[in-house]
């Protein structure tokens, strides 16, 4: 008996001995099993990228917080609360449209009212992108609890309510009462809270941190280009538009001072909460605080002003003459209102303007629209003189250096073009492709897209055209007509929308044109340069006067209209150059530039013509003996002139037969219209070859001069045959036009019955009289 | 009665020694700042530590392992409030520029991408690495980054693309003829590794 209790004693020890041993253990209140050594094993570090970036940091906040877990939670829950409350908004909002929309659509849709599934059919069908969201239902249940009061009714019952309502005050006032359902919609979430915190383990869990750590701020370049940047030369400001100061990095590492200072200063925590997860989010949130704190101490501000003296202080080392001033602007409308509103609007700035107007558009359309009302009420100032903005201000900018070049006449001739094709096939509704809209522009849509009245007469003018009506079992077993019908609905608006917009357009480009024309100062055409009028000088000539659109060039393409535009044409040429026949015309044009004369004599042969009362003729070296007709009446004394030249050419004629080389009358103009072609002049050489010039004697400079002279004979003589045709084709049309013609002794003929010819005329056969 | 006198000279001696205060000032206040930042570099480190239990400081009872994958963020560029006029010249179409040098203008060791490995880090008996030994391994984690970086290259690369923007910048402006240099610099002020706070407590 003593044995079995000596080894339950035994026992008994070993066990306290145990316990003893695990308790110290434990506790270690002696640091017997420490102490615990830490060691971090060597590992490499690697690079992972180096990226190119382009950040200015211009304000640095220090700070330091304290956090706890429970605040942690509990801010994280109030988060997602808030969370709650906006997402119920967002429905709301969505919901509150839906409901309306499905209204407007009635006449459409020809809904039997009363038969509620076919309206929450519609319902599903057309608003699904709602109901797919998630937090729909719950939104759905708060409404319907509000709506009817706790009632038990169902999202049939509430849909088909609100879209029999009828009138629009009692629509809005049980809108207004569904909102209010907020309150429930986010109660479960405040019940938990509630709970929770209310919980023992909850007060456990404690994890208390003082975090050391830093905010930077400062601009983001990253995204910067041309668009962003105005540098005012006049002013020695730059603007730096669409960049705000940010916060581009904030955080609490380990250490705040390396090897000095930590960064997490742990001032309490339970063994609970002894958790990377529990760690993290009193991390996550000590950071969080540090940037409301950095914020709140006005971060963002300093970085701003800092960012601008900064910027100021680095441009004015580099641009010689110095910077007095960097603005920055937070977006476009910023630099809108700030800038563009305060100064003078140039064309130059209408042309940045315009670009960020199409920029902005695209994030905020309203924003820019109200953007586009404003610019209208100001005035751009260019050369002293104010004028309305409107889509076509920044070409105004052609009138910046006074002269209208070349290049701008032919950037207006092309987007007149451009515009007048464009309402052309706009009016071929056949052609209506998806290609017409290249001809409006994003600019376009900005300053021409019909509002207010003139959408309202478009929708008008689609619903009387189109007021076909589909009933839902239509829509469902007729769909790919319904498709069919709205895509066609859809692109006759637009195709309204797009004549609407390109006749303003060009209204707009009209107004443009016309200040152009009363501004220029000089007007580069060709070779010529028209000033504009001065008292001092009688022969410049009023830059109001010059129809800068066409090109000389433009004359002389082929022609399809009738004969009186044709005129017209040719006059607006002459006109232009100040000629006063296509053959003065040319004549001028050869001095100045002889290979333009060759083109534009190749191009008359072959395209030009020259309108005669009725009739027309080809330009040739005596198109401008028509003057003649001008009065109707072909006078004793030009028909005096006609004998002469008649004579003139005759005697040259035989001159050249003659050999009389010195004497003869061939004139530059005569060489421009009827010098031979090279193909000619070679036959005429090989014609000379066969005279044998250089085989009869040995080759001498008296025999080469003989050659010489007879390939020339043989030019000139094909140069004086074609004088003469032209002359004979020129003189007979004159006569056979000319309405009176008078001959010696006051002898009228009203020549548009007869048929003579000049030589006829002139010459008349002794027997046969004059018609 | 000498047993009475010796623990009263414990209790004074341990009362009256007053704790070294190593705590750094911080101020919560905004410094302004120019500093034009022009790469961003990513550097992995895994952070593998051990923890070890012994008995009596001698014998070895246990091991404890913890893995984590981290990462940290250097930006780096120049400090453009150094630049001074005697650093530019200016000739017609002609600038020669020396930038100031190089340098970390911001490291960050973020939190948030600290991957704990579950299949490496084990707690042993009596032997837990507690999130405050977390802590001591990113802290040390850190020194060794800091204190490597010289010898990761970043220097170089962000002297090219400083000088890329920088001459992409004055080449707008309309200088035809661009010289950049750098003034000579630390890129990176080294921390001395026994100032660690493992070391201190030792």
């Amino acid at each position: 008996m003593l044995k079995f209790w000596s080894h339950i004693s035994l026992l008994v020890q070993i066990a306290i001995v145990a316990g003893a041993v695990i308790l110290f253990a434990f506790f270690d209140p002696f640091g017997l099993l420490s102490p615990r050594k830490l060691t971090l094993e060597d590992t490499p570090i690697s690079v992972r990228s180096i990226k190119e970036i382009g950040k200015l940091i211009t304000a640095e906040y220090y700070g330091e917080v304290l956090t706890s877990l429970q605040e942690s939670r509990i801010d994280k829950w109030t988060q997602e609360i808030e969370d709650d409350e906006a997402e119920f908004e967002n429905l709301d909002s969505m919901f509150q449209e839906a409901i309306r929309d499905l209204r407007d659509r009635k006449d459409e849709l020809n809904l039997k009212t009363r038969k509620t599934r076919n309206l929450y059919k519609v319902y599903n069908k057309l608003y699904g992108y709602l109901i797919d969201n998630p937090y729909y239902q719950n939104y759905i249940s708060a409404a319907i609890w509000k709506y009817y009061s706790g009632k038990n009714k169902s999202e049939q019952n509430l849909i088909r309510d609100l879209y029999e309502m009828d009138s629009e005050t009692k629509l809005t006032n049980k809108f207004t009462l569904i909102s209010q359902a907020k309150s429930r919609f986010v109660q479960k979430k405040k019940d938990f809270m509630q709970v929770k915190t209310a919980d023992k383990s909850f007060k456990k869990k404690q994890i208390v941190v003082l975090g050391r750590g830093s905010v930077k701020a400062g601009i983001d370049f990253g995204q910067f280009n041309e668009e962003n940047f105005q540098y005012d030369q006049n002013a020695s400001t730059i603007h730096l538009i669409g960049i705000k100061p940010e916060i581009l990095v904030s955080h609490i590492n380990p250490w705040f001072i390396p090897g000095k200072e930590k960064g997490f200063e742990v001032v309490v925590m339970t063994r609970k909460a002894d958790k990377p997860k529990y760690m993290l989010m009193v991390k996550q949130r000590s950071l969080e605080k540090l940037q409301q704190n950095a914020i709140n101490a006005g971060i963002l501000e300093r970085a701003k002003s800092n960012a601008e003296d900064n910027l100021r202080s680095f441009f004015s080392l580099l641009i010689p003459g110095g910077i007095d001033q960097v603005i920055i602007h937070e977006d476009f409308f910023a630099y809108f209102g700030e800038s563009i509103l305060s100064e003078q609007i140039t064309p130059l700035s209408m042309q940045s303007i315009d670009s960020l107007l199409i920029k902005e558009y695209v994030i905020d359309s309203a924003a820019t629209m109200s953007m586009r009302n404003s610019l209208s009420e100001r005035r751009i100032k260019v050369g002293g003189e104010l004028y309305p903005i409107d889509r076509y201000s920044s070409k105004l900018s052609f009138l910046d250096d006074d002269a209208l070049t070349p290049a701008e006449l032919n950037w207006l001739k092309n987007e007149k073009n451009r515009i007048i094709e464009g309402i052309e096939r706009l009016n071929k509704v056949d052609v209506y492709a998806d290609s017409i809209f290249a001809k409006v522009d994003l600019l376009d849509s900005i300053w021409f897209f019909p509002e207010g009245e003139d959408f309202l007469k478009i929708q008008n003018q689609i619903k009387e055209t189109y007021n076909k009506e589909f009933s839902w079992y239509k829509i469902k077993s007729e769909a790919d007509s319904y498709v069919a019908y709205q895509g066609k609905k859809r692109m006759a608006q637009a195709l309204l929308v797009h004549k609407f917009m390109l006749n303003r357009k060009l209204g707009s480009f009209e107004n443009l044109a016309a200040i152009l024309r009363k501004g220029a100062k000089q007007v580069v055409k060709g070779d010529v340069t028209y000033i504009v009028k001065d008292q001092n000088n009688e022969n410049e000539k009023n830059t109001s006067e010059v129809n800068y659109l066409p090109s000389l060039e433009e004359y002389f393409q082929p022609f399809q209209g009738n004969i009186y535009q044709l005129s017209k044409r040719i006059d607006a040429v002459l006109d232009i150059y100040e000629a006063s026949s296509m053959n003065d015309l040319i004549l001028k044009s050869y001095e100045t530039s002889p290979e333009v004369v060759t083109d534009l004599v190749e191009r008359a042969q072959l395209n030009g013509r020259v309108a005669v009362f009725g009739d027309t003729l080809s330009v040739n070296r005596y198109s401008n003996l028509f003057e003649y007709v001008q009065n109707d009446t072909l006078s004793q004394e030009e028909f005096q002139q006609l004998n002469t030249m008649k004579l003139l050419i005759e005697s040259d004629a035989e001159l050249i037969q003659q050999y009389k080389f010195d004497s003869l009358g061939v004139q530059l103009i005569d060489t421009i219209w009827y010098y031979p072609p090279k193909g000619l002049i070679k036959k005429f050489k090989k014609k000379a070859d066969k005279k044998k010039f250089d085989t009869w004697f040995w080759q001498s400079d008296e025999r080469e001069e003989q050659r010489a002279n007879y390939v020339s004979k043989q030019i000139q003589t094909h140069m004086t045959k074609g004088r003469i045709s032209d002359f004979n084709e020129t003189a007979n049309a004159l006569v056979v036009n000319a309405k009176v013609v008078e001959l010696d002794g006051g002898f009228e003929t009203n020549t548009s019955t007869h048929t003579a010819t000049f030589q006829q005329l002139l010459f008349p056969p002794e027997d046969q009289p004059i018609p | 009665m000498r047993i009475q006198i010796l623990l009263l000279v414990l209790v004074l001696m341990t009362s009256c020694k007053k704790e070294e205060d190593q705590r750094y000032l911080v101020v919560s206040k905004i410094k302004s700042s120019a500093k034009l930042a022009t790469t961003e570099t990513i550097i992995d480190k895994v952070v593998l530590g051990t923890q070890e239990r012994k008995l009596l400081g001698l014998i070895r009872v246990n091991k404890a392992h913890f893995a984590a994958y981290t990462q940290a963020i250097i930006t780096a560029g120049i400090d453009l409030s150094k630049l001074e006029p005697n650093d530019i010249e200016i000739s017609d179409k002609r600038i020669e520029i020396v930038l100031p040098n190089v340098e970390v203008l911001d490291f960050s060791y973020p939190f948030s991408k600290y991957k704990i490995d579950s299949t490496i880090t084990r707690d042993k008996f009596l032997n837990n690495i507690t999130i405050l030994d977390h802590e001591q391994f990113y802290m040390d984690a850190e020194l060794e980054i800091r204190n490597n970086l010289k010898y990761t290259g970043i220097k170089k690369a962000t002297e090219e693309k400083t000088r890329t923007m920088i001459a992409g910048m004055l080449k707008n402006i309309g200088y035809e003829e661009i010289y950049i240099t750098f003034k000579p610099g630390v890129f990176i002020e080294e921390i001395n590794a026994d100032d660690s706070l493992e070391e201190k407590k030792k």
